[in-house]
């Protein structure tokens, strides 16, 4: 079941006519190469910017919803695009989850989960003016995911996050989008990061060129080079070591590839 | 432009390090920037710098400080600032720049990073992240540096674009005898697109010498925390685990050549 449909998008030179969808309950990445419009789709379905296209969220136009509606429904983390209102990173989160109508238990259940799961013990006393951009964006992921949104749309966070990161924070994520009935979508330039996602859509002069699971599009190494975007290591790898009859499958793990060769 | 530091005293350390003239050159791990700082000019200690085999004083530093152009990563365009080319006449004013033909310099430099002319007159916010970045180096390019000290200059970049930035960097140091220094976290463009590398622990040179030399020390660099690029780490546990005999390469093409010959 889709919960987002985009049916001939016009925005700017960047988007023609162009069309997908997302699944619900689902966490789906979308990545392509530079100014394919990642960033831009991400800020359309977040309502920050305005397209006037058909969009349908969550079965309503994405035009009929009221905004504070909309940006309870959907929330989105463009790193560094953020201001917060309060003074330490802790205050900011028990003021968010404060807004929500929780009992106290879950309140605090939610806030030792996001700490623990975000690594924002170290600076849970910290002044938001003072952190660095990784600090920064990881409360920006926190203040979001806290609030349990349906729709949870995260910007390419490879330049701020190194992958181990962003791999951690994709497993919290799958862990937590059925127990709360959300659908995540993240944009990544860095593929070897989201392998573990349960979907990727590649677009590239506006229109998806590869859509499906991450591993299967992963091996189709002449398109992705094609279009500008790099291929994980192991999954070249393992591509190319497959065209040489020398595995069948592919292997992520290099200790067990070097085993499958020379054992 | 060779810059040499002797016996060099900043933080508490001892410094003895030589920038090679026309040579891209890998910095990593300097987390402080205090190398970054240091090789830019912007960041003094106490001790003897040796400019193209000359002894210089104090104020020998600051007339080389303008052969030196620093791009940052991330730099925050002002506010006040609306197109590309009000940044780069903002630009020729806060450095003190006079040329000539400042709107030819201009589309040079550009033109240079591969963005087109008519991008002057384009709106600083609707560029995105890895134009951005591209717009960046072409305003450190303006002063026409000798020496161009690049902070993440791939980051946000795809494989064409990467590509395309390492060629011009190339073309910069071969025909326009600049000499480069890229500081970086990403250990796998330092593998592909530098000469040589210098890796800091603590605010002191943990190594430096050539490139292909140094990532060939995999024990010495995990056990000191520097990130070892794939394609490397795969090689060193086939020979290490498996006692194959293949060679360090650059190229995955040339590794499953040699992995072919030895399974």
């Amino acid at each position: 079941m889709n919960i987002i449909e985009i049916n001939k998008l016009n925005y700017l030179n960047v988007f023609s006519d162009f069309s997908t969808s997302f699944e619900k309950n689902k966490l789906t990445t979308i990545s392509g190469p530079n100014n394919c419009g990642k960033t831009t789709l991400l800020k359309i379905l977040s309502k920050k910017i305005n397209s006037n296209s058909d969009i349908i969220i969550n079965y309503n136009n994405i035009n009929d919803y009221k905004i504070n509606e909309y940006y309870k429904l959907v929330k989105s983390v463009i790193p560094l695009e953020e201001e917060f209102i309060n003074y330490t990173v802790e205050e900011e989160l028990q003021y968010t989850v404060d807004r929500l109508f929780l009992n106290k238990e879950e309140k605090n259940s939610r806030i030792k989960s996001i700490i623990k799961n975000l690594y924002l013990n170290g600076i849970r006393k910290k002044e938001i003016k003072d952190l660095n951009d990784k600090e920064f964006i990881l409360l920006q992921l926190a203040d979001s995911i806290i609030t349990t949104p349906k729709i949870l749309l995260i910007d390419d966070l490879s330049p701020y996050l190194d992958s181990e990161e962003i791999k951690k924070i994709i497993i919290f994520l799958k862990s937590i989008i059925s127990k709360y009935d959300m659908t995540i979508i993240i944009n990544s330039l860095r593929l070897e990061d989201i392998i573990e996602t349960d979907k990727i859509i590649i677009i590239n002069n506006s229109e998806v060129i590869l859509e499906g699971n991450p591993i299967d599009i992963l091996q189709k190494d002449n398109i992705l080079n094609k279009a500008g975007i790099k291929v994980p290591f192991m999954i070249d790898l393992s591509v190319k070591l497959k065209d040489y009859n020398l595995i069948d499958e592919v292997e992520l793990d290099m200790n067990r590839m070097t085993n499958k060769l020379w054992n | 432009m060779e810059l040499v530091f002797l016996d060099y005293r900043l933080k508490g350390e001892n410094i003895n390090l030589v920038i090679h003239h026309n040579t891209i050159t890998g910095l990593i791990n300097d987390s402080e920037n205090t190398f970054f700082d240091l090789i830019s000019l912007k960041k003094m200690g106490r001790g003897q710098i040796i400019i193209d085999n000359e002894k210089t004083t104090k104020d020998d530093i600051i007339i080389n400080q303008k052969r030196i152009s620093q791009i940052k990563d991330n730099i925050k365009f002002p506010s006040y600032l609306n197109t590309i080319e009000e940044l780069m006449n903002n630009s020729f004013r806060i450095n003190n720049i006079n040329v000539k033909n400042p709107i030819k310099k201009m589309k040079d430099s550009l033109k240079i990073v591969g963005i087109d002319e008519s991008y002057l007159n384009h709106n600083l916010n609707t560029l995105s992240n890895s134009e951005r970045k591209l717009v960046t180096i072409a305003i450190g390019l303006l002063s026409n540096p000798d020496t161009i000290v690049l902070e993440e200059p791939f980051k946000y970049l795809d494989i064409k674009q990467e590509r395309r930035l390492f060629l011009i960097l190339q073309k910069l140091v071969e025909q326009y005898d600049k000499t480069i220094i890229i500081k970086t976290e990403d250990s796998e463009t330092i593998y592909k697109y530098t000469k040589e590398v210098i890796a800091i622990k603590n605010n002191n040179i943990l190594v430096h010498g050539s490139t292909d030399e140094v990532y060939q020390r995999v024990d010495f660099l995990k056990r000191n925390g520097i990130n070892i690029p794939d394609i490397v780490y795969f090689t060193y546990l086939a020979k290490k685990d498996k006692n194959v005999k293949i060679d360090y390469h650059k190229d995955i093409r040339d590794i499953i050549k040699d992995i072919y010959k030895h399974v």
